[in-house]
């Protein structure tokens, strides 16, 4: 690139870039996930409800 | 150079029309960026590649001019990606090639070759660091909306809770985005540096001269302190009106803008470069 530009010793770039946001993402694309399971385990309209339990770690989906 | 300067340039089409991004000027042997304040060198090469990509020429004419200078492919590219990192390459493309863009990103991405989407670059205004953001998140705001509508045709949540609850955590996410990034932009006027908004589809950054090592770092930490309060305010108020979902989705973005401080990447890479040339020169 020298033969090119020769780039402005005195003055650096400083950047700050925000990168998670495809973590953000990717943490839509799990609970997307997670329903579509339940939809393929209790069909389109079958699906009714789907609870997580935090404290017993527990998943529970009911089916129509 | 990095492998992707030096074998292939993935981020242009040969019919993707060229530009120079606002703020940046070319003069007879310099390319100014008005931005950061920076003036940088030019060979008659590099003007003549420059002045081509100004007059907005085409990808392809671009490669056959570098050609006819004698210019290798290896130092076109290295070129291209110094102006892409820094925003200051502009791109017009059809909704065809754009397309076609895409599949070629995801194959190159595959294949672990390092690709760059091309961004766009605005000097620093409170709306304009929203607008960004909006655009930055849209893939996830997108994401959001279509499983709320999923969820309620699927009879797992009525569809008005659904949107309701998608649309709060959007805005709640760009919202707090916002105010991450004006937080860096603030801390660096306030040490005398005119901030630069780059963004593209899922990515967004700001873009100022470089400061002393202790102030980049102060700059580098004031954007993830501004959006991990105002996340973690919506989720104390979140429990406070036991809305238990909207207070988790606010700790999970309060996670992510800790998340930026990570040393390997973006904020946190940066407070580590900035400590590590301290202690340089500090012995």
């Amino acid at each position: 690139m020298q033969n090119l530009i020769t780039l402005d010793q005195h003055i650096q770039y400083g950047m700050q870039e925000f990168g998670p946001i495809i973590l953000a993402l990717a943490v839509v694309a799990i609970i997307g996930g997670s329903v579509g399971a339940v939809i393929l385990m209790c069909g389109w309209h079958g699906a009714k409800s789907m609870t997580v339990d935090l404290s017993h770690k527990t998943l529970s989906i009911v089916c129509r | 150079m990095s492998r992707r300067a030096s074998e292939r340039c993935p981020l242009l089409l040969p019919d993707d029309i060229l530009g120079l991004a606002v703020g940046l000027t070319l003069q007879a042997d310099h390319l100014l960026d008005v931005a950061v304040g920076a003036r940088h060198s030019l060979s008659q090469s590099g003007e003549a590649i420059l002045r081509c990509i100004a007059d907005g020429c085409r990808f392809d004419t671009l490669q056959a001019e570098a050609t006819i200078l004698g210019i290798k492919a290896a130092d076109l590219y290295s070129l291209l990606d110094f102006l892409n990192a820094i925003g200051g390459l502009q791109r017009k493309r059809s909704p065809r090639n754009q397309l076609r863009a895409l599949g070629l990103t995801l194959r190159t991405a595959c294949m672990g070759v390092h690709w760059s989407p091309l961004h766009r670059r605005r000097i620093f205004s409170p709306l304009g660091v929203l607008w960004a953001s909006l655009i930055a998140t849209l893939p996830v705001i997108g994401a959001c909306l279509l499983l709320a509508v999923v969820c309620a045709g699927a009879n797992l949540a009525p569809l008005g809770n659904a949107l309701i609850f998608a649309l709060g955590s959007c805005i709640i996410f760009v919202c707090s985005i916002t105010l991450h990034e004006a937080g860096h932009a603030i801390a660096a006027w306030k040490y005398g540096a005119q901030a630069t908004i780059i963004w593209s589809l899922g990515n967004i950054a700001l873009l100022h001269r470089r400061l002393s090592p202790g102030a980049e770092s102060i700059v580098s930490l004031t954007g993830p302190a501004a959006g991990a309060l105002l996340s973690l305010a919506g989720g104390i108020l979140g429990a406070h009106l036991a809305w238990h979902s909207l207070a988790c989705v606010c700790l999970g973005i309060t996670l992510l803008h800790i998340l930026c401080l990570w040393p390997g990447y973006g904020d946190g890479q940066a407070v580590a470069s900035a400590l590590r040339t301290k202690h340089k020169g500090d012995t």
